[in-house]
């Protein structure tokens, strides 16, 4: 049977998707769909869910409201509902029923926002693509609404005036404060200043694909260590206030294909280029510190895994930008050989090389792995491995919480603990 | 870009209507897109007699890859022709096969591809459910023209379409652009077709007298405005053409 799954267990939703992304940033996040209970969508994949509060709310459409149209039901329980929770923001998806009847979310959306004043928008979603278009989604649709480009056009003059000044001070070696006439400053003097203070965001990051804690950790120390300024962390550990000051980033870190949306509309609207890959490991990591200053510099996007490639026996399952990085960084810390075979069925193909595989069907990937000597893989994957060496290596959006602690953490660290967290 | 919808009654001249906009436009000199959102996909039939084109559902369905140029075909006088088409007539949703059809022609890019300077969705008579709505929806139209004659039953469709139009205006819809009396020669046409005018705070654009030059012309596969170009209702035409365009300037 092809694209049947009878044996392993399918990816997180675009729903689910969608609600992981915007979980950390203070809004009121709305599934139209009959269903009343939000584990469909965020406790089985949710660790924030227990330690961290979040609005999010099913609107519990009903068949009536379907048959009827009964479209303002929905807007005044979202209306009464912000007026009492006073939300950052309202976010509204789609579960499969009203994205099959048309309902018209962005005009709602519109409505809501005309009523409260409360920003309000709608994330595309339908319920049956994977988490990877929901978050990616979210994330975007979260930057168009937050990013003030006047003010952030006033903050960039204000930023350049004031590292000009700092400049100028230093180099008249005095301690007061310069003029704000950035005619006088030398140019190579400017370049130099801002090239010391390379400024990035990570793009990309969710529970659903770094459940973590540490994940997040190792990615900020990473990015601390390596001689870089935190701009912004998307979307674990971060606020509101991150969203708004994303275009002050001289290059972002895709980290996943949930990031890349959100990385595309950066670079197309202000100019910040982005590299791609997850600094899993030792030398892989430093690999990516140097392109992320190249990429800053060249103004160019980057695919830190696209010359660390060669075809081997390894098989690494999951998500197409992750699994990549892995197959990377295995490749030059550890000279090991991987191919990737890509099983969301959707996300960053870009990054895939001629020999690895995209495979959604459960038939056709247990032939695949076959051809395999060792299969590294969400441990749900295992009982269509045959008989071959199987590392676990659990993914949230695949199998939830069943296995997450003990989840290895490779990120800027040795990859040798793989062998460990499976002993 | 300009970009309106035509409503009103079934079978009260629409695509007609649509056609002959679309070529007196072309005659100005302007990039003409032409959108039919009916599942029975004839709404360009007297733009492009010679062949049917493929809907966009009926690419869809095929599950084959398409292009843009694949939904997309150029009349003889330069009019942009798309069919959104629909499902098997009785079966599936024809109102979300709208849905889907238009979203596929903006996922290809068809407005930045070919840049018209005009986009026109000729709708069907029957707005039965949300689907139907889209063309109105924002991002899409932004003026709705409803085509009636004097006749009860027109005047009782327009009406409804009006007072939907209404109801969206807290969504940012299109907003009512006027409508427009295409004469069947019913008592009082024009004071019931003024009276509904006036009813929605809204004006009667143009007038277009009955005409055996219209069946001489669908019988030709030909637009009025191609066929007969030195006639009145060829004039009526182009002055609707210029009246819509500086209804939007």
């Amino acid at each position: 049977m092809n694209q049947t799954a009878r044996i392993i267990s399918i990816y997180a939703a675009d729903t689910s998707g969608f609600c992981s992304a915007l979980y950390e940033y203070g809004g009121m996040v709305v599934i139209h769909d009959a269903s009343g209970c939000n584990s469909t969508y965020t406790t089985h994949d949710e660790p924030r869910w227990y330690d961290k509060k979040c609005m999010m709310f099913i609107s519990g459409l009903t068949e009536k409201d379907a048959v009827m149209g009964n479209d303002d039901k929905l807007i005044d329980d979202l209306v009464i509902a912000a007026n009492k929770l006073k939300p950052e923001f309202i976010a509204l998806c789609a579960s499969p029923l009203p994205a099959m009847i048309g309902t018209d979310l962005d005009a709602i959306a519109y409505a809501v926002e005309q009523e409260t004043g409360i920003p309000s928008f709608h994330v595309k979603t339908n319920g049956m693509q994977s988490y990877i278009t929901g978050a990616g989604n979210a994330f975007v649709e979260l930057a168009k609404k937050f990013i003030d480009d006047k003010s952030y056009r006033n903050s960039e003059a204000v930023n350049k005036t004031e590292k000009e000044t700092t400049l100028k001070s230093e180099n008249n070696d005095s301690n007061i404060t310069g003029s704000s006439d950035i005619n006088v400053i030398n140019e190579t003097s400017t370049i130099s200043a801002a090239s010391d203070k390379i400024k990035v965001n990570i793009i990309g990051v969710t529970p659903l694909d770094f459940p973590k804690k540490e994940n997040c950790e190792s990615l900020k120390k990473f990015i601390e260590e390596s001689g870089f300024t935190l701009n912004a962390c998307i979307g674990v550990d971060t606020s509101l206030s991150e969203i708004k000051i994303l275009p002050d980033a001289d290059v972002n870190l895709m980290v996943s294909s949930s990031g890349k949306p959100l990385c595309e509309y950066l670079y197309e609207n202000y100019d910040i280029p982005f590299v791609k890959g997850v600094p899993y490991g030792i030398r892989f990591a430093e690999k990516i510190k140097d392109l992320l200053k190249e990429s800053a510099k060249e103004k160019r996007n980057i695919d830190a895994t696209s010359d660390l490639r060669k075809e081997g026996k390894v098989a690494i399952l999951g998500e197409s930008v992750l699994s990549s990085s892995l197959a990377a960084a295995f490749f030059i810390d550890n000279g090991i050989n991987a191919c990737v075979i890509e099983t969301v069925g959707d996300g960053d193909f870009d990054i895939l090389k001629p020999f690895d595989f995209r495979c959604e069907d459960e038939a056709y990937l247990e032939e695949i792995l076959k051809d395999f000597d060792v299969i590294i893989g969400d441990p749900l994957f295992k009982p269509i491995c045959h008989d071959k060496r199987f590392v676990s290596l659990p993914h949230e959006a695949f199998s939830g919480r069943c296995f997450t602690k003990n989840a290895p953490n490779f990120i800027y660290a040795s990859l040798d603990s793989i062998e460990e967290s499976n002993k | 870009m300009i970009k309106f919808a035509i409503y009103g009654k079934g079978g009260i001249g629409k695509s007609t209507l649509s056609s002959n906009l679309s070529a007196a436009l072309a005659k100005r000199g302007l990039t003409v897109m032409q959108i039919g959102c009916d599942p029975k996909a004839d709404s360009t039939s007297l733009l492009c007699p010679k062949e049917k084109i493929t809907s966009v559902l009926d690419l869809v369905r095929s599950s084959k890859p398409f292009t843009l140029e694949d939904m997309v075909k150029e009349s003889e006088s330069g009019v942009l022709c798309v069919e959104a088409g629909g499902p098997v007539p009785g079966l599936g949703c024809a109102g979300r096969g709208i849905i889907n059809a238009l979203e596929s022609l903006e996922n290809k890019g068809a407005y930045k591809v070919y840049k018209p300077d005009v986009v026109i969705y000729d709708v069907l008579g029957d707005v039965v459910c949300g689907g139907f709505t889209m063309p109105m929806r924002k991002g899409f139209a932004d003026k709705v023209y409803i085509v009636t004659s004097g006749e009860k039953m027109s005047i009782y469709a327009a009406a409804n379409i009006a007072m939907a139009i209404e109801n969206f205006k807290k969504r940012d819809y299109a907003k009512l652009g006027g409508i427009i009396l295409n004469c069947r020669g019913v008592e009082n046409e024009e004071e019931n077709v003024a009276e509904l005018a006036k009813d929605f705070n809204t004006s009667v654009l143009a007038k277009i007298e009955r005409s055996p030059l219209f069946a001489q012309a669908e019988a030709k596969g030909k637009t009025i405005v191609d066929l007969f170009p030195d006639s009145d209702i060829c004039k009526t035409l182009l002055g609707l053409a210029d009246t819509i365009t500086s209804d939007f300037n």
